[in-house]
């Protein structure tokens, strides 16, 4: 019994001595990291060093506490330092604060487009995100049009911190528009793995307010940014490709704008590739949603006149799709739509055949031809059934 | 000075008993008398009331019972009395019996009447408030049960409230239990066996179960116990307890015990055995498993839907009340990537100025409210509110705006606390307490992983434990899915027509969907 007891007690003291508490660092000494950009190094720096990373760590008391009312002081502080990798230059940063630096809340990388622009540079500055364990692949990256370190001093008019502030940004409204993508950091560790071309959102600022937003490409090929997409390509690119795509599409009818907004989208992609010279692409997309807004007279209380709108709205959005579809096959030849993953859903042979040269060499993307089809249905015109004509 | 007092020279070394006398009555009244005197030291409150049979001075008789112990009334009505009318009575009586057997059969009219043959039996009856009468020149005397004495009159128990059920509870006499145990279960089967407990002061123990339902080997282990158990004496149901309970290392009850007659008799149906003590209301049930632990009488009393309500909430209470804080030091401490990210920022603005750890935070603001609830219970209930006040001013107020503790804590703490005390049984709510002390230790030195250490040993560990040969953890393992109708949910009465499986009952069914 004795000599149980004594085992028991010895076995409870080795797990607790031999693996100890060396990794117990409070919440209050943590330097909440919730933003990085990187950039290249300017001024005198530049000659010793590649890259410069700003770090944006929150502050909470500046966040302000209910309970002790006030608080003050900046809710978050940015800190720059400049080397040649990035974990030199975060270690730099760390000697610059009396806190450890803890990136598992680590909100949102932004890249300037400038280091995004240069071959292969992307795909090494985010090497160590996806390698390491404190980061998660949730991470929202952007591209900055100028530096990447303005994007972090905006000042927001509604929230205190500039990285919450695009995380929410891209999470929470831009699902609503569909104009831009959140791509995240786990979404690109596979795309430059199966190297894919892809689409990521660029920012501007200026006065500390964001200015304009747009899409950046991603070309596999030459791995660096390669060209940009507008708002409505973006909203091309996302009926393609998102599953649950919403928001409004203007069409003109009987002399007036009236807006059709989305409310279920699905969009079915087929890959035809027996004639591998000429595949064969079709992209179909069924609309679901309702007529939102007119400044004509369009009632719809009969079938024709629903019709209509169904046709109108269907022809719109073929428009706007076959936009983004030619600007990225022709002007890019990036296949930013993932064509060449459904081709391997379906005819994974004729995949293995192809992969290799669907963007470059035989250029198999550029070749094909693309149609698309968009069915278009109004559930509903509100709760109106009179309008301002009838 | 201090030697004289650390001497034991003079003290015999040997280990000296009670004193017994086990030798049988003289025919000398006198000398009985005179021995009994003896054994108790002529105490004040013995009353020995002598009589002379027929008016015959060589005819002499005593009443002998203890002052208090009796009931007055009974005493004076049904044996004084009598006792007089049998000493002047001139009648001739049958001459072959006994003066004895001729005032059992004729004058006493007290129900329960034994004959005693030794000094040992009058002693004993005399104690427990039994009245005896020696005869001069007989070497065996009449024991007349007169217990009685002061009771406290039956109320509703202010441990175990309920908003709807019966407001009775047990009291701290036996022969009131059993009447009330026989009361609310109204059926021939209803069983009780007797022991005698106590080397030096003797108590009745009644061991009862309702024949027919309950298994008969629990029935047999449980006298087994009982059997065994050799102390002086046992002033609470406790001492029983902690005699006959299958481990004594464990952190977990195993037995539960109530006040109230209703939860007894409705698990008596349950196949289990109740274990009723002379002089406390507490009476034991078992076997007991960790599943009947976290149900309440009061679950049956109301709507299923209710009830089952009720059943989550209180599982829902129970982790909390032992996870609460060990998961908010493991957050806090080694694992702040797990929150989500604003939580996170205004916990580390709450805790910019708080000068401790978490882990010192959480066990300095544990021991204050066990403190506090520890203080509370003891005092009358005038000074216990104001240990409420102040302590909910101290912990809730003073110490945030003082910055020894962050406001988060104080919710943890505050939501433990509550979480405890809605586990219906207090002894169960210890034993939470008592692991979530262990829970936290593991928590500030490995994180979750020193969570999921000890709770992989709590497991190990109940999994293993058997109360009565019933295993603690049935019927979630050994599972019994049969039974999970009556367990975190509380299916309609009409679906609940069988008894436990895990208990093993001789007759299965409690009822039938379906009158036949």
């Amino acid at each position: 019994m004795e000599k149980r007891l004594f085992n028991f007690i010895g076995c409870l003291l080795i797990i607790f001595l031999l693996s100890g508490c060396w990794d117990i660092v409070n919440i209050e000494d943590r330097g909440l990291i919730i933003g990085m950009a990187i950039d290249f190094a300017e001024g005198q720096e530049a000659a010793e060093n590649h890259l410069t990373v700003t770090t944006q760590f929150a502050v909470p008391p500046g966040l302000g506490n209910p309970a002790q009312s006030g608080g003050g002081g900046n809710p978050y502080m940015n800190l720059s330092a400049s080397g040649n990798s990035i974990d030199l230059i975060t270690q730099k940063i760390a000697n610059q604060t009396n806190k450890i630096p803890f990136f598992e809340h680590l909100k949102v990388i932004a890249i300037s487009e400038e280091v995004a622009s240069t071959p292969g540079l992307m795909a090494d500055v985010l090497d160590i995100f996806i390698r390491n364990r404190d980061t998660d692949r949730g991470i929202d990256v952007i591209i900055s049009k100028d530096k990447a370190k303005d994007i972090l001093e905006i000042e927001p008019e509604n929230e205190k911190l500039p990285t919450l502030y695009l995380f929410e940004l891209l999470e929470k409204n831009l699902k609503e528009t569909n104009k831009l993508k959140n791509t995240k950091l786990g979404d690109i560790h596979d795309y430059l793995l199966t190297k894919r071309s892809f689409v990521l959102t660029e920012l501007a600022s200026k006065e500390k307010l964001l200015e304009e937003t747009d899409g950046a490409i991603y070309g596999s090929v030459s791995e660096k940014v390669i060209g940009k997409l507008e708002l409505n390509e973006m909203f091309g690119l996302n009926l393609v490709t998102e599953e649950d795509a919403r928001g409004p599409i203007e069409v003109e009818i009987e002399g007036g704008i009236t807006t059709f907004s989305i409310r279920e989208a699905k969009s079915i992609v087929n890959v035809q590739a027996k004639n591998q010279e000429n595949p064969k692409i079709n992209v179909q997309i069924k609309l679901e949603g309702e007529l939102q807004e007119t400044f004509g007279g369009l009632v719809l209380n009969d079938i024709e006149s629903n019709l209509k709108l169904e046709k109108k709205v269907a022809a719109k959005t073929e428009e706007i799709v076959e936009k983004t579809i030619k600007k990225a096959q022709q002007e890019f030849e990036a296949d930013i739509f993932g064509f060449l993953d459904e081709l391997n859903k379906s005819d994974y042979k004729t995949w293995k055949k192809m992969k290799d040269d669907w963007e470059k060499g035989e250029k198999y993307f550029v070749n094909s031809e693309i149609t698309v089809n968009v069915i278009a249905e109004v559930r509903a015109h509100g709760v109106i059934d009179k309008s301002n004509k009838k | 000075m201090r030697r004289r007092y650390t001497k034991k020279a003079n003290w015999p070394s040997k280990n000296i008993k009670e004193q017994t006398s086990n030798e049988s009555l003289n025919s000398q009244l006198d000398a009985n008398i005179q021995k009994l005197k003896q054994l108790l030291d002529g105490p004040n409150d013995l009353v020995i009331r002598e009589f002379l049979l027929n008016n015959n001075p060589t005819m002499k008789g005593s009443v002998v019972y203890m002052d208090g112990l009796i009931d007055k009334q009974l005493v004076q009505e049904s044996i004084l009395r009598n006792m007089k009318d049998f000493a002047s009575n001139k009648k001739s009586y049958d001459t072959s019996k006994t003066i004895l057997e001729v005032m059992y059969e004729n004058f006493i009219s007290i129900h329960s009447v034994e004959k005693g043959n030794t000094l040992e039996d009058a002693l004993d009856g005399i104690l427990v408030g039994k009245t005896v009468i020696l005869i001069d020149g007989q070497t065996s005397a009449l024991i007349i049960n007169t217990k009685g004495g002061e009771s406290r009159s039956i109320d509703e128990p202010t441990t175990e409230m309920v908003v709807r059920g019966p407001r009775v509870g047990f009291v701290e006499s036996l022969g009131t239990n059993l009447a009330l145990l026989r009361k609310s279960l109204q059926t021939s089967s209803l069983r009780f066996q007797t022991h005698q407990i106590g080397r030096r002061s003797k108590k009745s123990l009644v061991v009862a179960y309702v024949d027919g339902v309950v298994h008969p080997e629990i029935v047999k282990e449980v006298n087994r116990r009982i059997q065994s158990i050799d102390i002086d004496d046992a002033p609470e149901s406790g001492f029983i307890e902690q005699w006959i309970e299958d481990s004594f290392l464990s952190p977990f009850p195993q037995m539960d015990n109530t006040e109230r007659s209703d939860k007894a008799s409705s698990e008596l149906l349950q196949g289990k055995v109740v274990i009723l003590l002379d002089g406390t209301p507490f009476v034991l049930i078992a076997p007991f498993t960790l599943g009947d632990f976290l149900k309440s009488p009061e679950d049956y009393n109301e709507r299923w839907l209710i009830g089952t309500l009720l059943r989550i909430l209180r599982y829902v209470a129970a982790f909390f009340a032992l996870l609460l804080p060990s998961l908010y030091i493991a957050l806090i401490s080694l694992h702040p990537g797990l929150l989500p990210t604003d939580m996170a920022l205004s916990i580390a603005a709450t805790r910019e100025e708080v000068p401790f750890p978490p882990v010192a935070e959480a066990f300095l603001m544990v021991l204050t409210m066990e403190l506090l609830q520890e203080a509370g219970l003891r005092l009358p209930a005038p000074i216990g509110q104001t240990i409420g006040i102040v302590g909910g001013l101290v912990i809730g107020d003073a110490a945030v705006s003082a910055g020894i503790v962050s406001p988060i804590m104080v919710i943890v703490i505050g939501l433990t606390a509550i979480s405890a005390f809605a586990t219906p049984s207090f002894s169960l709510g210890i034993s939470f307490r008592i692991l979530r002390i262990a829970f936290m230790l593991a928590a500030g030195i490995l994180g979750l992983f020193g969570i999921i250490l000890v709770y992989i040993m709590v497991m190990i560990h109940m999994v293993n434990l058997k109360s009565f040969g019933v295993p603690y953890t049935a019927p979630f393992s050994p599972t019994m899915d049969r039974d999970w109708k009556d367990l975190i949910l509380r299916a309609p009465m009409t679906i609940l027509t069988r008894r436990p499986n895990f208990m093993n009952t001789k007759d299965v069914d409690s009822g039938s969907r379906e009158k036949e």
